[in-house]
């Protein structure tokens, strides 16, 4: 066979692997009922912070642990408990986006990507993640 | 009745607008003219150079007469108010001006104008065809600026509109009011966000978008080519832009990854996050591509490639475009936008040119048979997107559209490229060039399709039903999940690009080593492995040595590999500038470009590996502290005050305090002296205590010292006990330095983190704050806090900040004078123990009733900062409530922070400079042999 038919197969065969291996690798975005239907399976679940609960962080107690709730985009409201120091301007975060697993009634999140109002403009803004 | 607004200056949006038209009308002439003159006829070049530089004295209209807005504080244009403020200082203007959408596209606009007017200054035969390319880009993107409506639909977003006039504050109360400028919210603009508000965002940008314009030019230069039917011809001219766009790319991707290192606190320079990686993905294809172009230069071996790489790099930039600011990337980055309504308009843009491009490859028939097939799908696709409900029908013409046209690559790559009868020899420059581009390319290509997973949720969406079938029939998940179509980001992200791009990087680096020793056309292999067997050696020797002797050997084999194919790369590429170039500058672009390169990588990787979060494991020095010492977190709680064992510090939460919008924290690292016991010293480790038998001085862990030095005392007396101190195995010294981490405040924006760094040559230590308090608690004129209420029985407790406070007893008052109160009062005596470690005090606090009156009797106690006072007492249960405040200063200051050591780091800022002076070299070098040939010709 041609080297270049050769090249062309891999490279196809290489692109396939790619594809599959984005899809394979991939984590779900899924409401707090698909979460809690699958205990234990890591999920992304998207949603918004309920302003009926407070937002406890103690650090003194634990520096690594806030807790609170969140409602999903399907209305659920949650408890959830993140194994993180209480991100800046947690209270002000439009949109959250945890990324945890549920257990038992409570959704234990390990890491959180917030987006806040009016911080992102149309253009340049640099934000860090939430680590 | 029209209404006369009071105050606005009407004639710099009306003037700015008339440059907006006219640099779209004159680009689009522009085009045109070129157009017919690459047809031959040189009148029509004439007006195509009249008509660009209309253009360009109206896109410097547009700059001109924005920033005049901003500097003049012209908050009645909605661009303005929202971008900038009267406090903002000047030297931010232009960080402001690109800050939105609107003005990074001006910028982008400004720098394709620049670049072409160096083309038509060049001249030459290729001018018409590449600026008719260039001005049809700026036509597309003068559209973006228009905003104009057809029907209900906006065409572009116009950086001119008065507030009044956007489409956000359509309808509100106040457009319709004439004094609406004196309104307060009018007095400032909404100004920029704090955290642009740097150096980096006044260099970042520009830099970074010169780079995304820069990728034009190859590009419409192998458009140019394709057109004109010179597959090859256009390759010289057009290699010094390849190159400078590789230089000015590289340099703008690299800068925003220091900025992310310097002023935000993810930790780090690059997160493999979609916005940077749509970033990085053109400068891999064009640093391929550009390679590619350098061996077909004089003869032609992977033509198709050059070509479609130089190509796909422009393209992916435009990709890039679309992924950014069309708000499809959504959750999935921090970057993502709110969709601004132009996401038809981007994908349009884009489509145009990958159908504009993909039907060069064929010739003519094929060509128009295939454009007129794309027109009819995308007339097809403007059908269903205006008349359908949902947009899932419009995702099949797309589709559709994309994978013709990558079919008719491949056919026209299969039909119309010469293949020459002789393939490449094995050991020839041009075969490993040409490798060497293809991983680049694949390793752009994993980048590119995972960041894409948005994109492909969006476009499996129409096909949901197809899959929800294939399920049930198949029972397999795989498809169930391909139904649904909400893939999300792999959890461990860095880990996961990681794992496949370090391999790309070994093959990558492995190459850059060796790829000058090759000879074009053919090599002698014996004289090849001798030239590099030198560097081989050294680089294998080095490798091992550090994997030896630092916790490299504790890394995965593909990072060892990474390891030495760095060195090898810089080993190599200095022996071959030494000894084959001689240092002449001239040639020596290439070498010290890939040496920097190397270095880069290098750099990143020690940095990165070898990164150790300080913080996790530090202990409290506290010597009065009986608690467990070690923490297994990550952050770290700092009291103000206390000393803490950190790495190879200590460190202390030394103060906290406010400077206009920052709160600094400040944190003093001091040196760890070797600590040392004498015999006889008392220590307690994980709650035994044991006693010194021989004077020594500490290791690093003190199972290493336990049985040779220490004695376990299971009882310890009297004496032991008072003297009995932790464990160290280091002690404080002299302070090293301070850092001062900050939280910017900001009402509006929200408070942001920001890092500081102590740069040393061999590493730098970066901290950063995850909490700190950002606002002082409210005190009364005493300092007291907030007083709160709780309801005790005897013996409760309270828990203060300083002491425990019980509720001893409740007794009566027989002598009513004594304590304050008259005859007729009623009256009891609540006494409070407060326990603390050193000592315990009692306290009497009053409490009266006169008349039915509940008399306030507050009781201070200030050497515990304590203030009570009863508020009632419940006879029959015997409860007291009991109102207790709180000094400002027993509240002890705490902050919840992280420490990391980047070691080495110092290695990728040195690598990135190195390789952009090579790039400038290289360029330099590529603008000299072109004048060279050109005069040899004429």
């Amino acid at each position: 066979m041609k080297k270049s038919h050769i090249i062309g197969i891999i490279i196809i065969a290489v692109c396939m692997g790619f594809i599959l291996s984005s899809l394979f690798e991939a984590s779900t975005y899924a409401d707090f009922k698909e979460a809690f239907d699958h205990a234990g399976k890591e999920y992304h679940v998207v949603g918004s912070l309920d302003k009926d609960f407070d937002i406890v962080y103690n650090p003194e107690t634990d520096h690594a642990l806030t807790v609170f709730h969140m409602i999903d985009e399907k209305g659920e409201s949650k408890k959830v408990k993140l194994f993180k120091a209480k991100p800046q301007d947690f209270e002000k975060s439009e949109t959250i986006v945890l990324i945890g697993s549920a257990v038992g009634d409570e959704f234990h999140a390990e890491d959180i990507l917030m987006k806040c109002p009016s911080k992102y403009e149309e253009g340049q803004s640099m934000e860090a993640l939430v680590k | 009745m029209d209404i006369v607004y009071q105050g606005e200056h009407v004639l710099p949006g009306q003037l700015g607008n008339f440059f907006i038209v006219l640099s779209f009308l004159a680009s689009g002439l522009a085009a045109y003219s070129y157009f017919k003159a690459s047809k031959g006829d040189l009148g029509w070049n004439k007006l195509g150079r009249i008509a660009f530089r209309t253009h360009s004295i109206a896109v410097l209209g547009i700059i001109g007469t924005l920033l005049y807005m901003l500097i003049n504080h012209l908050f009645e244009y909605e661009y303005v108010w929202k971008h900038s403020s009267h406090i903002m200082p000047l030297r931010y203007v232009f960080s402001a001006f690109w800050e939105g959408q609107e003005g990074s596209l001006i910028l982008w606009s400004f720098w394709h104008m620049v670049l072409a007017n160096v083309l038509i200054w060049k001249g030459g035969k290729w001018e018409a065809p590449v600026v008719s390319v260039v001005a049809l880009v700026q036509f597309f993107l003068g559209s973006m600026l228009l905003g104009v409506f057809i029907y209900n639909y906006q065409i572009g977003i116009n950086p001119f509109i008065l507030a009044r006039e956007s489409v956000e504050n359509f309808g509100l109360p106040w457009t319709n009011n004439p004094d609406y400028l004196s309104f307060p919210q009018f007095m400032d603009g909404r100004g920029m966000n704090p955290l642009l508000q740097n150096y980096w965002m006044t260099i970042h940008p520009p830099t970074l978008f010169l780079g995304f314009a820069s990728t034009l030019i190859p590009f419409a230069f192998a458009i140019a080519g394709l057109w004109k039917k010179d597959l090859q011809g256009w390759i010289k001219p057009a290699l010094p832009w390849a190159f400078f766009g590789v230089m000015i790319l590289g340099l703008g991707i690299l800068m925003g990854g220091a900025w992310a290192y310097e002023a935000l606190s993810f930790g780090g320079f690059w997160a493999w996050d979609p916005v940077e990686n749509s970033s990085l993905v053109p400068w891999l294809v064009l640093l391929g591509g550009a390679h590619l172009m350098l061996i077909n230069r004089n003869k032609t071996s992977s033509l198709f490639s050059a070509l479609l790489l130089i190509i796909l790099s422009f393209i992916l930039v435009l990709y890039s475009t679309f992924l950014t600011r069309s708000g499809v990337l959504g959750e999935t980055s921090v970057h993502s936008f709110v969709d601004s309504g132009i996401l038809p308009q981007l994908l349009v843009f884009l489509l145009f040119f990958v159908v504009l491009a993909a039907g060069l490859f064929l010739q003519k028939k094929m060509r128009f048979k295939f454009w007129i097939a794309q027109a009819a799908l995308f007339v097809l696709g403007v059908i269903l997107a205006v008349w359908s409900d949902s947009t899932s029908a419009v995702k099949i013409p797309i589709i559709l559209s994309v994978l013709i046209a990558g079919a008719s690559l491949i056919y026209a790559y299969r039909t119309h490229f010469p293949k020459s009868d002789k393939e490449e020899h094995l050991w020839s420059r041009e075969f490993w060039i040409f490798v060497g581009s293809l991983v680049l390319f694949l390793s752009s290509l994993q980048i590119i399709i995972w960041t894409s997973l948005p994109v492909t949720n969006l476009f499996l969406e129409p096909f949901s039903g197809l899959f929800t079938a294939l399920h049930e029939l198949s029972g397999i998940d795989f498809f169930r999940s391909l139904a649904d179509h909400n893939f999300a980001p792999p959890i461990e992200r860095v880990m996961e690009y990681n794992r496949w791009q370090i391999p790309f990087a070994v093959l990558t680096t492995l190459l850059v080593a060796v790829g000058q020793f090759f000879r074009y056309k053919q090599t002698e292999m014996k004289t090849f492995f001798k030239k590099i067997s030198f560097s081989f050696i050294v680089a294998a020797l080095l490798t091992l040595t550090i994997i030896f002797l630092t916790p490299f050997s504790k890394e995965s084999v593909a990072v060892n590999f990474l390891l030495f194919t760095t060195i090898f790369a810089v080993i190599a590429n200095t022996d071959y500038l030494v000894r084959i170039t001689k240092g002449k500058m001239d040639t020596a672009g290439s070498s010290i470009a890939h040496i920097g390169f190397a270095l880069l990588l290098l750099g990143a990787l020690i940095s990165t590996s070898q990164s150790d979060k300080i913080s996790r494991n530090s202990s409290i020095y506290d010597v009065k502290s009986l608690s467990e010492d070690l923490n297994n977190e990550e952050d770290i709680v700092m009291f103000k005050g206390d000393t803490l064992q950190m790495g190879s510090y200590f460190a202390v939460f030394s103060d906290r305090f406010r400077e206009g919008i920052n709160m600094h924290f400040k944190i003093d690292y001091l040196e760890n002296n070797p600590n040392s016991y004498e015999v006889g010293d008392v220590i307690f480790q994980k709650d035994m205590v044991f006693q010194c038998t021989e004077p020594h001085q500490a290791s690093a862990n003190f199972i290493d010292d336990m049985d040779k030095f220490w004695q376990f005392v299971p009882f310890p007396n009297e004496r032991q006990s008072q003297v009995i101190e932790k464990w160290n195995s280091g002690k404080p010294g002299k302070l090293a330095f301070s850092l001062e981490p900050l939280v910017q405040l900001n009402e509006r924006m929200g408070n942001t983190p920001e890092p500081d760094t102590r740069h040393y040559i061999h590493k730098d230590i970066y901290t950063h704050i995850k909490w700190g308090r950002t606002e002082e608690a409210p005190v009364d004129a005493d300092g007291f806090l907030e007083p709160f209420s709780k309801e005790l029985a005897k013996g409760d407790t309270l828990i203060g900040y300083k002491a425990k406070i019980i509720v001893d007893s409740i007794l009566p008052i027989p002598d009513l004078n004594r304590y304050g109160l008259v005859d007729g009062d009623i009256g009891a005596r609540i006494v409070l123990r407060l326990e603390e470690t050193e000592r315990d005090t009692s306290v009497n606090v009053i409490f009266g009733l006169r008349e039915s009156d509940i008399l306030e009797i507050p009781v201070t106690i200030e050497s515990y900062g304590l203030q009570f006072m009863i508020e009632s007492i419940d006879p029959t249960t015997g409860k007291i409530k009991i109102s207790t405040s709180e000094h400002g200063e027993n509240q002890r200051d705490f902050i919840v922070m992280q420490a990391i050591s980047f070691p080495f780091i110092n290695v990728l800022w040195i690598g990135c400079i190195i390789m952009v002076l090579g790039s400038l070299l290289a360029v330099r070098h590529r603008i000299r042999v072109n004048k060279i040939e050109l005069k040899k010709v004429s």
